[in-house]
């Protein structure tokens, strides 16, 4: 298939849901992840994170709702499909007794790739080029996180689907880690669906996001929208906001604000100077009845997100 | 699927626990060979009592009896533990259905399974001809009026099919517990002692005895006997074949349905 014919879409899931015996993991999610982006994927431990990526994957089916896989959603296509994904879920999942070149010779077979060298440059590609011959269990922990990520790499799959890949990695591993995953969505527009609990690792990394509570999902964003919502501001609230905006445009010489339908503006420029703010409001006669500066972390968003789920329920 | 097939095999040759198991059948035959010849009486420098047939009848005895023990530790090593290691995760996306997984899986590990189980009888075939022809043995034998060759073909191609029969048995024990721990304990209570509770059923409810005259388990020591009427043939032809169909639907429903960890 031409690259131009690929669905805009590589996942997309429809009122996804999981029920267990006694627990509901995933609740009627409907998620979208374009081509080409890093999608984090954030959530508290036991939100249905691993539920969503296990289904994805194949390794648990849905109590109801739809998988749609590279445009592909019949039963039997969305199998063939997954020959397109890769993936490391939860602990590394490998032959303790084989070598590294050995773990990685069972994927190639598996998948039918013909090209033996493609082992070595995938070794090479998480700094493992050296270790090809070591026992798998005979690795450190960020070793063998490293080699999990080379057998899911191999093939160049479509989607890479990581969940919580920087687990007991160390600091210097992590900033690899993300470098790498920077590097295969540049170079080869690999699309990856990455869970992890360092939300400010995802924050350097992801194009959108996911915010997912209770098997919920609450929010889907862009980095975009979400650098939107985070970003300093100041917030205010005036009796009258039309003349207000009117106001900051002519007196303070910007649009670079947003006008919500609660009657509020969001003024991204001034944010460190809110007294010549209040006092150019002041001045037009308009009665200020909120005035802070705000703006956000991805944690704080997080958690407020989180919070205001929970307020609901 | 041949993909599936060629990981399968991959995998089965560098699976410690098989190199084991095939090391130690190969010991285990030239030691019953060792112990065999040197226990017979020794009359003026001459070892007498044995022929080649009847070493190689005992060596179907002992492989049946290994076969129950090794059924179980292979499997809980080559597919229970890959529930454990997390690697079927891996193999369950990689765009095959999950019957083409565990019918390569079963197919790899019967074949495996198959190989181990010729070891004896092959050893004990070859050593007893070498001996019988060095005058070790006091002769080839005769098992009863059956052309030699053709009770060694029939015994082997039986070893074959009650071997693959067994593996079914092993594979659908290894998925349905998921654990090789608890395969391994299982399977070696299930092959060891499953002859005697069958025959206790049998002895107490009419319906058992049918099962258990049919059964694989019972049959294995029957293909040994020199002479087999057309109805035996039959039995064991076709009683070994049902297990593999049922053992392996059931295998496959399983996993189908399970959700990998």
């Amino acid at each position: 298939m031409d690259k131009m014919d690929e669905p805009e879409f590589v996942l997309r899931t429809k009122g996804l849901t999981k029920r267990y015996k006694e627990q509901t993991a995933l609740r009627d999610v409907d998620l979208s992840i374009r081509r080409g982006s890093i999608y984090g994927f954030i959530g508290q431990n036991g939100a249905g994170k691993s539920t969503l990526m296990k289904i994805v994957a194949g390794l648990a089916s849905p109590t109801s709702g739809t998988v749609e896989l590279f445009g592909k959603s019949g039963e039997e296509d969305v199998v063939r499909a997954r020959a397109r994904i890769g993936m490391t879920i939860e602990s590394p999942a490998l032959f303790p007794y084989m070598t590294a070149y050995e773990n990685m010779e069972v994927r190639r077979r598996q998948k039918g790739i013909r090209d033996r060298t493609a082992i070595d440059r995938t070794l090479a590609i998480v700094g493992l080029q050296d270790a090809g011959r070591k026992l798998a269990r005979e690795f450190s922990l960020g070793m063998k996180q490293r080699l999990d990520l080379a057998i899911a790499l191999l093939g160049e799959p479509e989607l890479l689907i990581l969940d919580e890949p920087t687990n007991g990695l160390d600091p210097m591993s992590v900033v690899e880690m993300r470098d790498l995953l920077r590097r295969l969505n540049g170079e080869s527009g690999m699309t990856v669906l990455i869970s992890s609990h360092i939300l400010s690792e995802l924050h350097l990394l992801a194009t959108h996001y996911g915010i997912i509570h209770r098997g919920r999902l609450l929010e889907q964003l862009t980095a975009q929208e979400l650098g939107d919502k985070c970003r300093q501001h100041l917030h205010i609230k005036v009796d009258d906001p039309v003349r207000a905006a009117e106001v900051i445009a002519r007196e303070l010489g910007t649009t670079d604000f947003e006008a919500p339908e609660d009657g509020s503006i969001r003024l991204f420029r001034y944010a460190e100077e809110p007294i010549r703010v209040s006092s150019v409001l002041a001045a037009a006669g308009l009665g200020i009845e909120r005035f802070n500066p705000t703006g956000e972390s991805l944690e704080s968003y997080f958690v407020r997100r989180i919070g205001g789920a929970a307020a609901d329920e | 699927m041949n993909n599936l097939l060629s990981a399968e095999w991959y995998k089965l040759r560098k699976n410690g626990a098989y190199s084991l198991i095939c090391s130690c059948i190969a010991v285990m035959s030239v030691l019953f060979l060792t112990v065999s010849y040197l226990s017979t009486p020794k009359i003026e420098g001459y070892r007498i009592g044995h022929t080649a047939v009847e070493l190689y009848v005992n060596s179907l005895t002992l492989n049946s009896f290994l076969m129950k023990l090794y059924l179980g530790i292979l499997a809980g090593f080559f597919i229970s533990a890959e529930y454990a290691a997390g690697v079927l995760k891996r193999t369950v996306s990689v765009g095959q259905g999950r019957r083409q997984i565990y019918l390569s899986k079963l197919g790899m590990f019967s074949f495996g399974i198959v190989l181990a189980s010729l070891i004896a009888p092959l050893i004990t075939a070859a050593a007893g001809g070498v001996m019988s022809a060095s005058g070790l043995l006091t002769g080839l034998g005769h098992p009863g009026n059956v052309p030699a060759a053709a009770y060694l073909l029939r015994t082997l191609g039986f070893t074959v099919l009650f071997a693959a029969a067994l593996a079914s048995v092993a594979a659908f024990i290894a998925v349905a517990l998921a654990d090789s721990g608890k395969t391994i304990g299982v399977a070696l209570l299930f092959f060891l002692f499953i002859d005697q509770v069958l025959m206790a059923l049998a002895q107490r409810y009419a319906i058992f005895e049918k099962v258990y005259d049919l059964s694989p388990f019972k049959l294995l020591a029957q293909t040994a006997e020199f002479h087999l009427n057309g109805g035996d043939w039959l039995t064991c032809l076709f009683a070994p074949m049902a297990a593999i169909v049922v053992f392996t639907l059931l295998g496959i429903s399983v996993f189908q349905a399970k959700e990998i960890q």
